[in-house]
């Protein structure tokens, strides 16, 4: 345990955590600093020098300074749920400005892993850098230490991420599984803005407490702890399922060798939709059965091409001769592509003669909703009187569900943690 | 700093002998295992290995880390049984051998499973009766007596996640693990790090700071194919080894370098027909002991939905196809876009588009063409007409390249018979990364 730490949770601020040392005028602080890797980010050599692999790893560098001098100790605070796919990165910290030209030069070198000795009034990047998977995704580093971090990002985060178990809290037993009563402190209600799988990772362990986050959908009784109890979690790390528009009410219990003390936690929410390869497939409208779309994502070339087998506008007729086909490539971004729509006649079965000829006349935006399901908006003029003119819109969903997992877990994907 | 050397013996093993190892093979099953020296106490490494490939029964979680992981036990989760005897009575431990792995990275670099040993006979539905051991998914090993003779079952079951992939659950102990499914053991995979070998830098530590330790020098050793190869740590104490392609030179450690894995697992790329060496260091406070660890071969390609894409014949631009691989329905569905084979001057597009779908195994796909014609663009009616002819052959050679053989007899239609082979490649290779890592990918450990 570290004593000094003893009235942290009255001392949380709207952008970081502070505290101070109840009986000294020496102030401690925690701040969280995050971001995104979305593949656009420079690389360089690892900056480790232990990673495995010998290709460049994408970076992000970060202009801070600290409020006080002394020790920093910064801390990964999605660390405890990789296995539900938060990615592996490794941080560093520069005296004035990371130069990838020179990677090693002006590296500060920690006291211990991370821990670093920082100066108010000086200049500092931070280097995060993407791990052999390369995985797009989040991450997001706590810094311990006697003053506040400032920077372009420190992030905001929820009061209720930090506090300390008193002697003189409320205790109970609960399926947390401690054998006595320990303290625990009750936050709510809360609402959290979308549905989905949230993230806990507990970083108390360097004060010896663990927390035990309890979820529950009305004020908890201590002598009925299960009753309304929607999920917990325990051994530093688990997801629960969320609603939005539901009140939570958020219960810290002490479960660790101690019980009181200083305990620090992330909430991290799903990681926002955004297209990935996990959409690739066949696609199509159940209104209309007996045509649709196939489509292919192309992560690193950030492109759609989609495949559209329908029939001629207007007219029907039993022979294969009204079978119209077209295809279309474009952007994407986030959960939208803007596609050119490219027309194709001319071309004989199976034969590289005659050279089909191509021309591109209209547009097509696709937008998903999610991973299994979308809209898909056309229009084109009159090229060449092959088609009348037409626009118009068309609800997608996938022909099978069978690829929603792959499309949730991969990269960005709700399935994962996603920025605090 | 040099790490501490001592006399001191590993708890667990108590090798005395001052040779390297020995190996032998089981004569029942394919089992290489390590006997050190003459001495009284001794450990030998077994494997016991096998696939999941979603065709096993289910039933909901046998056993779960206490008040852990929620989500995981919601679902059922596959199983399977292996009988086994041991050839000497004694302590054994037994771990799941890609646990570090999967704990180490949200990728499937392996299977997780709850392993359980029961004694005599298994009932699904009363898992506690006969129960002796059980290790979760995790890297911790656990430790059990076994006797000779006796008949044991080992229930090895998917944890969390149902993912397909190879599973491996490693034995030490006493005796070799006999059973249908034991692997065999390469010689190089395992050996004795002892107070008289030679101390190098230790470059799992180095990052820390410039720590050093007693190493093994082993090598030559072969691969027989090309691939990323998983290193999976079995031993009692943790193990770093280094890979060379030449042997190891304590006075220029960068050359002939490869790589280094610790903290329990890594990825190793080889090659067939290279001989390697490494020197394995043992990070343990005394710095000597017995090592064993699993070298998992990079697993046979399959199809998989990493394989949703737009392909085509470079020779034939201007038409391709299109794929969905669903893995769950074990089904490929393709479209492809093409031209009538004879140009009519009446249609101005000549467009001919097709569909097929039907079941996958490993790397080939049987479909039934199926042929649509009478529709509407973009309307419900006229509903079009669909009738099947045909047959396509899909064969993937791997994540990247295949081949169509198609036939149909036209019969009840207004195209001719046809039938031929095209050669298929991606449009981009831009997911061939994906399609490589996913389920029995050859980014995945293969079969021991």
């Amino acid at each position: 345990m570290c004593p000094s730490f003893s009235s942290r949770a009255s001392r949380l601020t709207l952008i970081f955590a502070v505290w101070l040392f109840s009986t000294t005028p020496v102030m401690a602080a925690l701040t969280l600093l995050g971001g995104v890797f979305d593949g656009s980010e420079p690389a360089v050599v690892s900056l480790s020098g232990y990673e495995p692999c010998q290709y460049p790893l994408s970076y992000q560098r970060t202009a801070f300074q600290v409020s006080a001098d002394g020790s920093y100790d910064l801390m990964d605070a999605l660390d405890n749920v990789w296995g539900f796919g938060a990615i592996g990165f490794y941080a560093r910290v520069y005296q004035g400005q990371f130069n990838p030209a020179a990677p090693q030069q002006n590296a500060l070198t920690p006291r211990d892993y991370w821990l670093y000795t920082l100066k108010s009034g000086v200049n500092y990047d931070l280097v995060v850098q993407q791990g052999c998977e390369s995985r797009e995704g989040t991450w997001s580093i706590w810094f311990d230490g006697p003053g506040s971090v400032s920077s372009s990002r420190v992030l905001t985060v929820p009061q209720y991420f930090a506090g300390s178990f008193k002697s003189s809290d409320p205790t109970m037993k609960s399926i947390c599984g401690p054998t006595t009563k320990t303290p625990y402190q009750q936050t709510g209600p809360i609402r959290v803005s979308r549905d989905g799988y949230y993230y806990f990772s507990d970083s108390s362990m360097k004060w010896s407490v663990s927390v035990c986050l309890l979820v529950y959908t009305a004020q908890v009784f201590p002598g009925l702890p299960e009753a309304n109890l929607a999920g917990y979690m325990l051994y530093g790390r688990n997801r629960i399922y969320l609603q939005s528009g539901t009140d939570y009410y958020f219960v810290t219990q002490s479960i660790g060798g101690q019980k009181t003390g200083d305990y620090l936690f992330v909430l991290a929410p799903p990681a926002p939709f955004r297209i990935n390869s996990g959409l690739a497939g066949a696609w199509f409208n159940p209104e209309t059965p007996g045509q649709g779309f196939f489509l292919a994502v192309f992560e690193k070339i950030n492109r759609v091409f989609l495949s559209w087998f329908t029939y001629a506008n207007g007219t029907a007729s039993s022979t294969e001769g009204d079978q119209r086909w077209l295809t279309a490539l474009g952007p994407f971004e986030g959960r939208s592509a803007n596609l050119l729509l490219e027309w194709t006649s001319g071309g004989e079965f199976n034969s590289s003669e005659p050279v089909p000829d191509q021309y591109q006349d209209g547009n097509i935006e696709l937008e998903f909703s999610d991973c299994a399901s979308g809209e898909l908006r056309y229009n084109w003029g009159e090229s060449a009187g092959a088609e009348p003119a037409a626009s118009g819109v068309i609800p997608i969903q996938r022909l099978t569900s069978d690829a929603l997992y792959l499309c949730e877990t991969l990269i960005a994907g709700p399935g994962l943690p996603g920025p605090l | 700093m040099i790490a501490p050397m001592g006399e001191q013996q590993m708890p667990t093993f108590e090798p005395t002998a001052s040779q390297i190892f020995k190996y032998q093979m089981a004569a029942k099953a394919l089992v290489i295992s390590l006997v050190f020296g003459a001495s009284p106490a001794w450990a030998v490494g077994s494997v016991l290995s096998g696939l999941f490939d979603g065709s096993e029964p289910a039933v909901m979680p046998l056993t779960v880390m206490p008040l852990e992981e929620l989500e995981c036990t919601e679902k059922p989760k596959g199983y399977l049984q292996i009988p086994f005897e041991v050839s000497a009575g004694g302590t054994y431990h037994f771990k799941n051998a890609f646990g570090q792995t999967i704990f180490n990275s949200p990728t499937r670099l392996g299977v997780g499973v709850t392993a359980l040993i029961y004694e005599r006979d298994f009932d699904v539905t009363a898992p506690e009766k006969n129960l002796i051991a059980s290790v979760v998914f995790n890297w911790l090993s656990k430790r059990v007596n076994l006797t000779e003779g006796t008949p044991y079952i080992l229930v090895v079951q998917q944890w969390c996640a149902p993912w397909e992939g190879v599973w491996a659950v490693t034995f030490t102990g006493p005796g070799t693990i006999n059973s249908d499914l034991t692997a065999a053991v390469p010689w190089f995979t395992s050996g004795r790090v002892t107070a008289d070998d030679p101390i190098t830098m230790n470059s799992c530590l180095s990052w820390w700071d410039i720590y050093q330790s007693r190493y093994e020098h082993v090598g030559p050793f072969q691969v027989s194919r090309d691939g990323l190869y998983y290193f999976a740590d079995a031993s009692a104490s943790e193990l770093c080894v280094t890979f060379f392609t030449a042997p190891f030179n304590p006075d220029d450690w960068s050359a002939n370098y490869l790589t280094s894995v610790g903290d329990g697992t890594g990825p190793v790329r080889l090659e067939a027909g290279q001989d390697y060496y490494y020197i394995a260091q043992v990070n343990s406070s005394i710095g000597t002991g017995e090592y064993f660890f699993v070298l998992a071969p990079p697993a046979p390609f399959r199809i998989n939905p990493g394989l949703n894409d737009s392909w085509y014949n470079p020779a034939t631009p201007g038409q391709g196809f299109f794929l969905e691989v669903m893995d769950q329905l074990n089904q490929v569905f393709l479209g492809w876009f093409s031209f009538s084979e004879v140009p009519s001057a009446s249609e101005i597009f000549n467009h001919r588009w097709l569909t097929a779908l039907g079941p996958f195994s490993g790397t080939s796909a049987d479909l039934s063409v199926e042929w649509t014609s009478g529709g509407a663009f973009d309307a419900t009616e006229p509903a079009p007409l669909q009738y099947q002819d045909g047959v396509i052959e899909l064969e993937f050679t791997d994540c990247n390249t295949g081949q169509i053989l198609f036939s149909w007899d036209g019969e009840d239609g207004d195209h001719p018979p046809q039938s031929g082979a095209i050669p298929i490649e991606r449009i981009t290779n831009d997911s061939i990364d994906l399609c490589e890592s996913l389920f029995r990918g050859p980014g995945l450990p293969g079969p021991l």
